[in-house]
């Protein structure tokens, strides 16, 4: 198959940049700011497409790790919920190593963590472990949170974008865990 | 793994929230009470999201449902011409067009031509919000403050596609032409000139919000009034706020649940009933470029009763901020520093910024964002609900750098 993904949106955004928007330059302000919009977009996924796999794989990593950590703070209160945590880590691990999961594999299983990590939280508010599981909560959020932020810099938008992971180098993407 | 869906349509049908069913949605509204018309909106937005792919109305459409509100209202026929679309807001449809009437009185009055615009929603909003209660507000603050003059509501999509408000035309512009590049206001910067005028308006205009009239609260029929001394207002805004979360969000974070509990918990009561805008920064206000006189506060769509501090936090929100020329300064909303912006508003207003409830609302509007950019501007991109898809994508890239701020605020002053 000749045609790659990479080459459609490299194609596309040449046609967009280099005649469609100059053409649109005196259209209304909201054609033309859609039309710059479209072309951050198109960008930003030519620039994420190739670390895509990676990144998700590392989140879903990094999110097995903080489940298992909130099951052991709150298994001894509350067991159910610790177990379905431990589960769907279990799962998470199983998918990993899959060689036919996909992305959305990896955020089925990710998004449900994250689910049930909020369930903890609400379950443990006025509770004996609220305290610790707030602060692992913050703690592993501020963990991640710069490969989130470097996930998105191609939109221009982060107001400090010094000292962020470079997430465009595979190698470098490598989320710290505990 | 199945072989029976690709792994995105998988990973939709696994979301609740997609295409939700009544007792999904009837299980959030009990869980998180807030007022009465939030919560008509909020489930009005559940049950339309399972429906039909949303087809943006024509230009034709809007006019002829335009056309018949008016006639409704007035009792004999009217003309539009004129009408184009308007930019602006990353929210809702705007229409710009011509009336040709002859006034309230009937049709035998005067034959006149009046600049209106039509401000409707499509099939779901990053701020879903009620047109009634824009209107009623808009009214409330009619000599106010400059904001467009209301002439007639479609509350419950009698006539148009979706409920809708139609009011004058404001003339003015809302970016400078010194820095024309910026989306919906985040880190504007009206450069030296402009800058002093614009400020000192500001915040008086503020002020004579927050200081409105009481009596004018009359007007505001769809909102529920506090009461001084209690915190029950307050709990309510932060309800609307979680349910939403809870309705749009396409992943949880789970420090959104340590913010909630903590919200709950520390809600200050009010010590006086103002009237809030609730999106009051740089973008929402028209301004003419000659004179640095603001025109027109817009986006009055969040507008509450409540707490004052709520829009004075709103205002002096890092997102919101640039840096001044001397390279340290942050210039709240591109005015001024927040210490000086407080200080200007006691002076303006008589009422005093208390520290403490700087603090709640700070991480309230914190939360506030982080719900509508993580949560419901990327549902309505994902989902294909309004016109501005493409522009609440984009704007979700100011998410996590929010968030992050979020986080050392909560840390250093709740934690």
């Amino acid at each position: 198959m000749i045609q790659l993904t990479d080459t459609q949106l490299q194609v596309s955004l040449r046609a967009l940049r280099d005649v469609i928007a100059p053409a649109l330059k005196d259209s209304a302000s909201h054609v033309v700011e859609q039309t710059h919009l479209v072309i951050a977009t198109l960008e930003f996924a030519k620039q994420r497409l190739p670390h895509t796999r990676r990144f998700y794989r590392e989140e879903l990593r990094y999110f097995i790790a903080y489940g298992l950590e909130v099951a052991a703070l709150i298994g001894d209160n509350n067991s159910s919920l610790a177990d379905d945590i431990r589960e769907k880590c279990q799962q998470g691990e199983e998918e990993l190593q899959s060689p036919e999961a996909d992305v959305e594999d990896y955020l089925l299983v990710n998004r449900r963590l994250r689910e049930l990590i909020s369930a903890a939280v609400d379950h443990a508010a006025g509770g004996p472990e609220e305290a610790a599981l707030n602060r692992l909560v913050l703690d592993r959020l501020k963990g991640y949170l710069p490969y989130q932020r470097a996930w998105l810099l191609p939109f221009g938008l982060d107001p400090s974008p010094g000292g962020l992971p470079p997430v465009d180098q595979v190698d470098a993407l490598n989320i710290p865990r505990t | 793994m199945t072989n029976l869906h690709t792994a995105a349509e998988r990973l939709r049908a696994s979301d609740p929230r997609a295409a939700p069913d009544e007792a999904f949605t009837e299980s959030i509204r009990r869980r998180y009470p807030t007022e009465r018309e939030v919560d008509a909106v909020l489930t009005g937005k559940m049950r339309r999201r399972g429906g039909s792919p949303y087809v943006q109305p024509t230009l034709e459409v809007l006019v002829e449902g335009a056309r018949k509100l008016i006639e409704a209202s007035l009792g004999y026929e009217v003309a539009i011409s004129e009408a184009k679309w308007l930019s602006g807001g990353a929210s809702k449809l705007q229409v710009l067009f011509t009336l040709h009437w002859s006034g309230f009185e009937g049709a035998s009055g005067q034959a006149q031509s009046t600049q209106l615009v039509l401000r409707t929603e499509p099939a779901a909003s990053i701020t879903e919000s009620s047109r009634m209660r824009e209107f009623q507000v808009l009214r409330a603050v009619e000599g106010v403050l400059p904001a467009p003059r209301t002439f007639w509501v479609d509350a419950d999509a009698s006539y148009l596609p979706f409920p809708g408000i139609i009011y004058e035309f404001c003339r003015g512009v809302a970016k400078p032409s010194v820095d024309p590049g910026k989306v919906s206001g985040l880190g504007q910067n009206y450069g030296t000139v402009l800058r002093p005028k614009l400020a000192s308006q500001f915040v008086d205009m503020l002020a004579a919000l927050h200081t409105i009239d009481v009596a004018r609260f009359s007007m505001l029929e769809s909102f529920e009034i506090p009461k001084v001394g209690s915190n029950e207002a307050v709990i309510k805004q932060v309800n609307a706020m979680r349910r939403v979360w809870a309705e749009d969000r396409l992943e949880d974070e789970p420090i959104m649940e340590v913010v909630y509990q903590w919200l709950i918990r520390n809600a200050p009561p009010i010590d006086q009933v103002s009237l809030v805008h609730g999106d009051y920064r740089n973008g929402n206000f028209l301004f003419d470029e000659g004179t640095g006189e603001i025109t027109a506060w817009l986006d009055w769509e969040g507008a509450v009763l409540g707490d004052r501090h709520r829009d004075l936090t709103y205002a002096t929100m890092r997102s919101f901020a640039h840096v001044a020329e001397d390279g340290k300064t942050i210039l709240c909303s591109g005015m001024m520093a927040s210490e000086d912006m407080f200080a200007a508003y006691e002076k303006a207003s008589g009422l005093k910024v208390d520290p403490e409830r700087l603090k709640y609302y700070t991480i309230f509007n914190m939360y506030v964002l982080m719900v509508l950019i993580l949560g419901a501007a990327a549902r309505c991109s994902y989902g294909a609900q309004t016109h501005q898809d493409v522009l609440t994508n984009y704007l979700t890239g100011v998410g996590y750098p929010t968030l992050a701020e979020l986080c050392d605020y909560f840390e250093k002053n709740a934690l």
